[in-house]
C-alpha cells in the first residue's frame, strides 16, 4: 500500500516536471526563434490612400541612371506589393524626385524624406532619391547593380529600412543582393505589404 | 493656532505650483521641427585589409570637434543657394577637425579636415557623428578635383569611405569598428555586437596591405 503511495506520487511529480520542463524549453525557444519574416521597417511611409500611382520625376539626371530607374520601376510593378510606380515628367509635385551628382567619395546612393508632423508618413507625401555617380561609387557600377540598387531605393520610398539580418534580400547593405537572383524578394514584398 | 500657520503657506504653496504647472503645460509647445530620415547604401567592407586597400589614407586621430556645416551645395540657406528646380539639391555636410597621431598609409597633414553627413540635420542609422576628444582610426578617400563641386567650405578635405564602416573607436589597445554588421553575424534577435580586436594587430594589417 505505502509503496503503490510512493509509486503514485514520484510518477506525478514526474508528470508535472515533465510538463513545467517542456513549457520552459517551448519559452525558450519561442524567444530565441528567428522570425519567418526578417524585413526592417522605418516607419515612415507614404499615404497608403495616394500609392496607386506613386509618381516619380527625373531632375536633371543622366540616362544610365534614367534607364536603370525605369527597370528597378518595372521590376516592383510586376511583384505583388501594394501600389505601383509611375513616371511623370510633367508633374509638378512628384511622389519622388530622383537626382544623380558626384557627391564625392561614400556612398551609393541615398533616400530622404522628412516627417514633420510625426505621424509616420512622408511631408507632402514626398521623398527624394540621390544616386551618387561619382567614379568610386555608382559611377563604377554595372547597368545591372545600377538597377538593383535603384529597386533597393524604391524599397526606402515604400518605407523599408536597411536590413541586415539576413543573406540575401533587397534591403540589404552593400554588395550582396548583386549576385543572389532576382530581386525584390518574397521578403522585400512581404514588407511593403505590411507597411501597407 | 500654529497649526494654521503652517497649514495655510503649505496649501497656498500648493496651490501655486499647480497653477505654474498648469500654465506651463497650456502653454504650446515650438513648432515641430521637420524630421528627416536618411537611408544610405553603400559598399560594405567587410575586412581591414579591404578597407585599407579601398582607402587613400588611414590615420588614427584624435577629434578636435566641428569646424563647418554646409546644406545645399555650400549655401546655408535656400535663398543664398537660389536653388532652381533642376539644379541638384545639396546633402546637409559637416565638417570634422582631426589631429593626427598616426598616419598608417598615405601622407596627410598634422591635422586634417574630414567631411560627413551631419547627423545633426537628419536620422541615418548608418552614421553616427565624430565626437571631440574621441579617438579614432579613419578610413579615407581624399577629395580630389571635381569630385562634389557643390561642396564649397573646404577643398582640401577628406571623406570617411562607407559611413560608419571607415570608422573604428580606439579604446586603450584596442579597436571596434563601428559598423559592427560588416564584420560579424547577427544575434538571435537580430541585433549585432562589435568586435573588439588589438590594435597592434590591426595596425599591422593595414601596413601589410600597403
Amino acid at each position: 500500500m505505502k509503496f503503490r503511495r510512493i509509486k503514485e506520487s514520484i510518477s506525478l511529480r514526474a508528470v508535472v516536471a515533465a510538463g513545467v520542463s517542456a513549457l520552459l524549453t517551448l519559452t525558450i525557444l519561442t524567444s530565441i526563434a528567428t522570425p519567418a519574416s526578417a524585413y526592417v521597417l522605418s516607419g515612415v511611409r507614404y499615404d497608403p490612400n495616394s500609392i496607386n500611382p506613386i509618381e516619380y520625376k527625373f531632375y536633371s539626371v543622366d540616362l544610365l541612371y534614367i534607364l536603370a530607374f525605369r527597370n528597378a520601376e518595372a521590376v516592383w510593378d510586376a511583384t505583388s506589393a501594394p501600389g505601383y510606380f509611375s513616371e511623370k515628367s510633367l508633374s509638378l509635385d512628384p511622389e519622388i524626385e530622383v537626382r544623380n551628382a558626384d557627391f564625392g567619395t561614400g556612398f551609393w546612393a541615398i533616400t530622404e524624406g522628412t516627417d514633420t508632423n510625426r505621424d509616420r508618413l512622408w511631408d507632402g507625401n514626398e521623398v527624394r532619391i540621390y544616386f551618387n555617380s561619382n567614379a568610386n561609387e555608382m559611377g563604377s557600377l554595372t547597368a545591372y547593380q545600377k538597377m538593383v540598387v535603384a529597386e533597393h531605393e524604391l524599397g526606402h520610398a515604400y518605407g523599408h529600412a536597411e536590413n541586415n539580418n539576413q543573406g540575401c534580400v533587397l534591403m540589404r547593405q552593400g554588395w550582396d543582393k548583386f549576385t543572389c537572383g532576382t530581386m525584390p524578394t518574397a521578403d522585400d514584398i512581404a514588407g511593403v505589404d505590411a507597411i501597407y | 493656532m500654529k497649526k494654521k500657520r503652517i497649514i495655510y503657506p503649505v496649501i497656498a504653496a500648493m496651490f501655486a505650483s499647480l497653477l505654474v504647472m498648469t500654465v506651463w503645460f497650456a502653454i504650446p509647445s515650438d513648432e515641430p521641427r521637420a524630421i528627416t530620415f536618411t537611408n544610405v547604401d553603400f559598399y560594405v567592407h567587410s575586412s581591414v585589409e579591404e578597407l585599407t586597400a579601398f582607402s587613400d589614407t588611414v590615420v588614427i586621430g584624435s577629434v578636435k570637434g566641428v569646424v563647418g556645416h554646409e546644406i545645399n551645395n555650400g549655401a546655408n540657406t535656400d535663398e543664398e543657394y537660389g536653388a532652381s528646380e533642376n539644379q541638384i539639391q545639396g546633402l546637409a555636410m559637416v565638417y570634422y577637425e582631426i589631429d593626427v597621431t598616426k598616419t598608417l598609409k598615405g601622407k596627410t597633414e598634422e591635422t586634417i579636415i574630414v567631411a560627413g553627413l551631419d547627423t545633426g540635420q537628419s536620422i541615418c542609422d548608418q552614421v553616427t557623428p565624430l565626437l571631440a576628444g574621441e579617438e579614432v582610426l579613419l578610413f579615407l578617400k581624399e577629395r580630389t578635383e571635381g569630385e562634389a563641386p557643390g561642396l564649397k567650405q573646404y577643398e582640401h578635405c577628406y571623406w570617411i569611405v562607407s559611413l560608419d564602416n571607415g570608422v573604428f573607436d580606439v579604446l586603450d589597445d584596442t579597436v571596434q569598428p563601428r559598423y559592427a554588421q560588416a564584420f560579424v553575424e547577427p544575434n538571435a534577435d537580430g541585433t549585432f555586437t562589435a568586435p573588439t580586436y588589438n590594435l597592434t594587430e590591426v595596425c599591422e594589417k593595414i601596413q601589410s596591405v600597403n
